[in-house]
């Protein structure tokens, strides 16, 4: 148990920031589910209030636990994971035909939620573990393993936008565990290949400029060949893997590129986020206040868009604050990774310091037409319970290791 | 193993990624940021322009969709013009007062208004129509109160109208409001909500030929929403209407199709002129009134139409498919021909029944042809001679050769939902009843058309229309030409072959012969679609139905000698071919080729049993093979499906008789 010198480590500031955050959702929230005709505020606020309550003391229950449990839960909690998420497959539900959702009764579980923890503990136990270097493509394939099982998975439901972030999980894990940046950086190649495949005169140019650099970089003449021809192989691929997504993945990304042209349908939500968080001009319009939110302009307005509501009632300096305390997490999450003793604990944080920074940037990258729509809410802030709740016990996670930084 | 103290040089290397990966986090935020104070600092003024109502409101003028017109040029689907009363958003309009004074006036139901004007608070340009259809007077009771309505509109749209009503409709299609997934796929050509497209037939097929390019008018309005005056210097377009599309549909013949299926309670006619592939007649009973979609139907009304027993909105001419029945007897006894199994000369004792391992399959005729030839065979319809056929073709053979005749294959008609129909091959068989699950003795249904074989009344016509024109088929098409609203003709159909019939000229020959007698010989079948005057070759088929009554069905051209129209016909439950469909050909035909009658025979006409009875010397069913072959039927059971028919795609559960 933790015992009194211990409990002088508690990092106040981030639980704070954490509630502040979530307060703010739930005043979000209730703004843009609004109906100035009923009595109560809407269902789905009281829930949301329901749901952080309970994700508060899962949060206090979640730092009594050790971080030596975690470690040997890891192999466990990721084989659960693949489990619910072949399951999810067979008996989930979504809005349009995904299966996404377990539903049971009153509450719906999603278990990629759950599942983006369990990938960062079998992650940080594997790397913990590994005392040799990780320096060469070959070391990274069982790591790579162990994230694309359940990305594949996710990918099914279909859900691109969570599959993505698994992914997105390696680079700052593998850099923490000591992988050259160099060779992550080599590792991204083949992704962009594949973007840049859609241009052939890019693509070749790409392709010049990535032989020039492997040439004159020094790694192994086998890496540099696995490199290439990597990005070479994904390159040709990518017009077959863009005819499979589906229609409305496809729909998303010409929408992103070309909104204009897609007004009506997918494009919809990108322009009217843009003028929804536009209009909020510098001190924005006022709590309650949005005209783009009320004249019901902005659609999922209480989830993927729950930031343009903020920024059209609160405006630029509403934005800057909240940002500010994503920051703030983020940075305080990342610091102590770099002083906790045990390896595990701080692969855990930066696991899970990196969920809450990318999935953040890209929920608002996405409200700001800086990214393709990707289904990705704002961890503390949008509706939706499950996700709530996940990130709350995962700061507790945080504060645990924190509290227990000296501990080997 | 993480227990083991990480050392001195290992803190010192964390300490440095912390930094990293706190710069890193730092600038991705910093860019959000500086995105965020462009948008809202530097743009704040513009967005928030875009955010108020704008003074300026923009109307469409919709352009009229292009006409539909016959191969004479007679009108199928034009426009009317029809009045609508439509709301548009205001701000600060007291919603309330408005519902109750417009549910006042216009007699409507408050609520439905209500729910109408905050319609209009969704939308940020376009208006939400209140009224489709408006009479004069409640156009008139709007106007006289126009200074207390905002927003508040009466506007005039062409609306489709289909000049002959349900004539032709399964070929034409209907429009309907674009729905929101077309809408993926056709915005970036220019279309928006409320687009009116057509949604099936060639409403949808030339769609882009048919739409025309909306207009749009600019005007300022005062923040109730009345129009003050034209806003100069807005991107203003004139409307140009749709293209006028030339259908190879002859009316006059699709409406004696129509007349000829409306006896029956469901059937499909095609016809089409076999030296060009160009659709005559695509008739599909019954078949609803498309003018009725355009008018909005109510949920009770759509309801009935799509589970209608009778399914009035399949195109049976090339979605439904049947058992070909008797005239498949023209590939089985081609095949028998081809393959030299049986010759020119070969005779077949028929005694009115055939045994084929234990079991015995009976001939239509009880008593018997006696002995038949394969001449005989087709004009009478012999079933014995065509299981001997089949017996030594087997199955393999036998569906290869009904494969390369065209059978079980989409044909390319150019409108949507053609099925396939099912060509029962030995590797058809060992998927769906498992490999040797099954009888070689299926060949003996397969050889008359029975059995698992399923073809679209197209396929039937496009059969024809081989034997027709010697073996070579064109593919069928609809569409003929297409001119602009001025009537300069911009482009015309090529006629393509789709495929030609394996058989030899002297094969085809005996064929076409055959054809001609069994229309115009003492014996044949299908005397019913004698036409004075000039020669009809035809098959008549009746395709066994487990369910109920046979289906009648009948494969013809006229004139034999100089082919212009070849024909499918289908009337479901009807009974025998040659009373039934070789009737309706006859009718068909001789609309085709403008054949008057003659007064003194008008009577004679109707009553088929009299010209038919005295000759045979039976009732209905001596004349066509109604009933016989039913009997061929093993266990019905084991294939049959539980309707009349069924829906191309499904098809490989062989609607009718079992093997």
């Amino acid at each position: 148990m933790l015992d009194r010198r211990q409990l002088r480590d508690f990092d106040i500031g981030l639980v704070v920031a954490t509630l502040a955050i979530v307060a703010i959702g739930i005043a979000m929230i209730y703004s843009a589910t609004y109906d100035p005709d009923a009595a109560l505020p809407s269902p789905l606020v009281q829930r949301q209030l329901l749901v952080a309550a309970i994700g508060v003391l899962l949060m206090a229950g979640v730092v009594l636990i050790s971080q030596d449990t975690f470690e040997g839960l890891a192999p466990v909690l990721y084989a659960v994971a693949l489990v619910l998420l072949v399951a999810v497959l067979v008996v989930g539900v979504g809005k349009s035909g995904e299966r996404r959702w377990f539903d049971l009764g009153p509450l719906r579980f999603q278990p990629s939620e759950f599942a983006k923890y369990a990938v960062i503990f079998a992650l940080a136990r594997y790397l913990a573990r590994r005392r040799t270097k990780l320096d060469r493509p070959v070391h990274l394939l069982l790591p790579l393993a162990i994230v694309l099982v359940p990305t594949a998975l996710v990918l099914r439901e279909p859900d691109l936008g969570t599959s993505l972030l698994f992914l997105l999980l390696l680079p700052p894990m593998l850099y923490w565990a000591g992988t050259k940046p160099i060779l992550l950086l080599f590792l991204l190649m083949p992704v962009v290949s594949m973007a840049l495949a859609f241009n052939w005169i890019a693509w070749v140019v790409f392709l010049a400029l990535l032989g020039t650099l492997l040439y004159v970089s020094r790694i192994f003449m086998v890496d540099k060949l696995i490199v290439f021809v990597t990005s070479v192989v994904t390159g040709q691929l990518s017009p077959f893997l863009w005819s499979h997504l589906e229609d409305y993945q496809r729909h998303r990304v010409l929408a992103f590129l070309n909104p204009e042209k897609y007004r009506f349908s997918t494009g919809y939500q990108l322009i009217q986020s843009k003028i929804a968080i536009g209009s909020g001009s510098a001190m924005g319009k006022g709590f309650l206040q949005g005209t783009q939110k009320n004249f019901a302009f902005l659609p999922e307005q209480h989830t993927d868009f729950i930031f343009s509501v903020l920024a059209e009632e609160f405006g630029f300096l509403g934005c800057l604050l909240v940002l500010s305390l994503y920051l703030f997490l983020v940075v305080r999450m990342f610091r102590l990774a770099g002083t906790v003793r045990n390896r595990f604990a701080g692969l855990v944080i930066v696991g899970i310091a990196s969920v809450l920074f990318l999935q953040s940037t890209i929920n608002v990258g996405v409200t700001l037409g800086l990214s393709p729509v990707t289904g990705m809410t704002l961890p503390l802030l949008s509706y939706g319970g499950s996700s709530l709740l996940v990130t709350l016990a995962s700061v507790g996670i945080v504060l645990g290791m924190g509290l227990r930084r000296m501990e080997y | 193993m993480s227990r083991v103290p990480s050392g001195l040089a290992e803190i010192d290397a964390l300490r440095q990624r912390s930094r990293v990966v706190r710069l890193v986090a730092f600038a991705i935020f910093s860019l959000i940021v500086l995105r965020l104070g462009w948008l809202q600092l530097a743009r704040g003024d513009f967005y928030r322009d875009l955010s108020e109502d704008n003074y300026v409101q923009g109307f469409e003028v919709r352009a009229p969709r292009g006409l539909i017109i016959d191969r004479n040029g007679e009108i199928l689907a034009d426009n009317s013009v029809s009045l609508s009363i439509t709301l548009s958003r205001v701000r600060d309009r007291d919603d309330e007062t408005l519902a109750d004074l417009l549910a006042e006036l216009l007699a409507l139901d408050r609520e439905f208004v209500a729910e109408k004007l905050r319609e209009t608070r969704m939308r940020y340009y376009g208006t939400v129509a209140l009224i489709e259809n408006a009479n004069l007077e409640q156009v008139s009771r709007v106007e006289e109160r126009r200074s207390e309505l905002p927003g508040v509109k009466v506007e005039t749209a062409a609306r489709r109208r289909y000049v002959g009503g349900s004539l032709c409709t399964h070929a034409l299609g209907y429009v309907g409001e674009v729905s929101l997934r077309e809408l993926h796929s056709m915005e970036p050509l220019g279309y928006a909500p409320r687009d009116i497209v057509g949604k099936t037939g060639v409403e949808q097929r030339y769609e882009l030929l048919l739409r025309g390019r909306d207009g749009a008018e600019y005007w300022v309005c005062d923040s109730a929403g009345r129009e003050l005056y034209p806003f100069e210097g807005g991107p203003s377009r004139d409307i140009r209407p749709g293209h006028t599309l030339g259908l190879t549909i002859d009316a006059e013949a699709q409406r004696a199709a129509e007349e000829a299926l409306k006896k029956h309670a469901a059937g499909a006619v095609v016809a089409i002129e076999p030296r060009t592939g160009e659709v005559l007649v695509m008739a599909s009973h019954p078949a609803p009134d498309p003018n009725a979609f355009a008018e909005g139907l109510s949920d009770d009304e759509w309801r009935e139409l799509t589970t209608s027993p009778t399914h009035p909105l399949l195109n049976r001419a090339i979605q439904a498919v049947y058992p070909p029945g008797s005239p498949f007897k023209l590939v089985t006894a081609g095949a028998g021909l081809e393959t030299g199994v049986i010759s020119r000369g070969t005779r077949v004792m028929c005694r009115g029944s055939y045994k084929y391992g234990i079991r015995t399959f009976r001939c239509w005729k009880a008593e018997g042809h006696g002995l038949t030839d394969v001449l005989d065979g087709i004009v009478e319809s012999c079933d014995v001679f065509m299981y001997q056929v089949g017996a030594k073709l087997g199955v393999a053979t036998l569906m290869d050769w009904a494969e390369r005749s065209g059978l079980g294959r989409r044909t390319g008609i150019d409108i949507a939902g053609e099925g396939a129909g099912n060509v029962p091959t030995p590797a058809w068989y060992d998927r769906r009843y498992g490999k040797r699950k099954w009888s070689r003795g299926v060949v003996i249904n397969l050889s008359i058309g029975q059995g698992e074989l399923l073809v679209t009344p197209l396929q039937a016509a496009c059969l024809a229309c081989g034997v027709a024109n010697s073996g070579v088929v064109y593919t069928p098409h609809l569409f003929k030409h297409v001119e602009t609203y001025s009537g300069r003709t911009t482009g015309t159909a090529r006629s393509t072959v789709a495929y030609e019939l394996p058989y030899s000229d002297s094969t085809m020959k005996l064929l076409r012969q055959a054809m001609v007698a069994v229309v115009e010989a003492q014996n044949g079948t299908g005397k019913l679609a004698r036409i004075e005057g000039i020669e009809v070759a035809g098959k008549t088929g009746t395709s066994q139905n487990p369910h109920g009554e046979d289906h009648s069905c009948f494969i013809a051209y006229a004139p034999a000698d100089d082919p212009q129209i070849a024909l499918a016909v289908i009337a479901e439950n009807a009974g025998g071919g040659g009373a039934i469909a070789a009737p309706m050909a006859r009718e068909i035909i001789k609309a085709y080729l403008r054949i008057e009658d003659p007064p003194q025979q008008q009577q004679t006409e109707g009553g088929g049993d009299e010209t038919g009875g005295e000759e045979i010397g039976g009732e209905q069913s001596g004349i066509g093979e109604n009933g016989g072959e039913s009997a061929a039927g093993g266990d019905p059971g084991r294939g049959g499906g539980s309707a009349p028919w069924s829906i191309a795609g499904e098809a490989g559960g062989g609607s009718n008789a079992g093997p």
